[in-house]
């Protein structure tokens, strides 16, 4: 039993110091070489157990890891160093993406204005054009590349066919409140944000589903916090409670995330389409010399 | 980069022990049982050693068929030399930090 232990002791030494070994960097594997060359002077499988044990922290000093971390830092000095370019190109989009939705809100209400100037009063009639306006808007904002607007609108359209979907099938009064359009339009927006990206990415199928329900639990998860604490501190009770426990408006959240994930994905798959390719860019592609001929030129 | 410095006290123990003979070839295991270093310690400072250029290595023929070759160690003439002075620096450093720490011990 002893002999077996023993002999058992003297594999493992042999087995660690290889696993050692494997984990050191080239330059340094020499040594664990070295400490490896000593195992079969030592007398004894136990003291042979020790002495690999005792050289695992070689991985910790001279382990690959440490290349790999000087590396990893390299690359985020370097990337810290475009920071601030990379900031201000954040700032840029989001403003910009900010602009277009705010242009977009305008215009429509401008136009609905002059139709109809008595106001949308048939919901039917309020929520079909709200959902063409904001298709339209997220072609619009596809064809000037403002992705970020062409989701939200994208996502505020599925949330708006859904919607009047379950006002036909079980009446007006159901999925209503802020709470519930709260999140519905934020399962909407999210799937297809994170569906289109899924997409662009050239993740396979399965994965759009996978960003549908992360999306609708991210709505639930979140009406419930936000709402919840907030009923929770007013003391209730609170008109909208009821409404974001109920199954309809739970269903019109995942509804929003499966259409929402599917827009995504079109839009991720075809956005690209609707984009419109400025002539006089192509004209100055073809025509113009480079810029840093140009430069060159300059005396 | 390498450390200039080789004063901390596991350092001085194998400097000391190399300095017992140093032109002999020493054995990783060896060095460990006689300064009592588990292999874990005492191979970075070897390392740090030949990476200094106060250690020579080369890999032993084997001492009996069928056996590894091993790997072994001696220090340099500008390491042995080196070694002297910094076991000499850090034996007057300890006795000088005693003597600091001797008033507050009483």
């Amino acid at each position: 039993m002893s002999r077996a232990l023993n002999q058992l002791a003297e594999a493992a030494s042999f087995r660690l110091v290889a696993w050692t070994s494997a984990r050191v960097d080239d330059a340094r594997r020499e040594w664990v070489d070295g400490l490896a060359a000593e195992l079969p002077a030592i007398e004894g499988g136990w003291r042979k157990l020790w002495w690999a044990i005792d050289g695992l922290p070689l991985v910790w000093s001279f382990g690959k890891w440490r290349e790999r971390r000087s590396r990893a830092l390299n690359r985020r000095t370097q990337m810290n160093s475009q920071l601030p370019n990379t900031r201000r190109a954040m700032l840029d989009s989001f403003v910009l993406n900010a602009a277009t939705l705010v242009a977009w809100w305008l215009l429509m209400t401008l136009w609905i204005r002059t139709q109809f100037p008595h106001g949308l009063n048939d919901w039917r009639v309020g929520t079909i054009t709200i959902t063409l306006a904001c298709s339209l808007g997220a072609v619009a904002a596809l064809s000037i590349r403002r992705l970020g607007a062409a989701y939200v609108l994208a996502g505020s359209a599925a949330m708006g066919m859904v919607e009047f979907s379950f006002h036909s099938l079980y009446g007006n009064r159901v999925v209503q409140g802020g709470p519930a359009h709260f999140a519905t339009m934020a399962a909407a927006i999210l799937a297809v944000t994170a569906a289109a990206f899924v997409e662009r990415s050239g993740k396979k199928i399965g994965m759009h589903l996978v960003a549908a329900l992360a999306s609708f639990a991210v709505a639930e998860i979140g009406i419930r916090a936000v709402f919840g604490i907030l009923w929770a501190m007013t003391g209730g009770p609170w008109r909208f409670r009821h409404f974001f426990f109920d199954s309809q408006t739970n269903f019109a959240i995942f509804g929003c995330a499966i259409l929402g994930a599917g827009i995504g994905a079109l839009i991720g798959k075809w956005g690209g389409i609707f984009t419109l390719r400025w002539p006089t860019r192509l004209t100055a592609d073809r025509s113009s010399p480079p810029a840093s001929a140009e430069r060159s030129a300059l005396p | 980069m390498a450390r200039a410095s080789n004063i901390s006290p596991q350092t001085v123990r194998v400097l000391e022990l190399l300095l017992e003979s140093p032109r002999s070839w020493h054995y990783g295991y060896a060095l460990s049982q006689r300064t009592g270093l588990k292999s874990g310690t005492l191979y970075p400072i070897l390392v740090r050693l030949a990476e200094q250029g106060w250690l020579d290595t080369k890999w032993s023929e084997p001492d009996a068929p069928g056996r590894p070759p091993r790997h072994t160690y001696r220090l340099t003439a500008e390491g042995a030399k080196s070694a002297r002075e910094r076991i000499a620096e850090f034996g007057s450093s300890r006795s000088r930090s005693r003597l600091r720490t001797a008033p507050s011990e009483r």
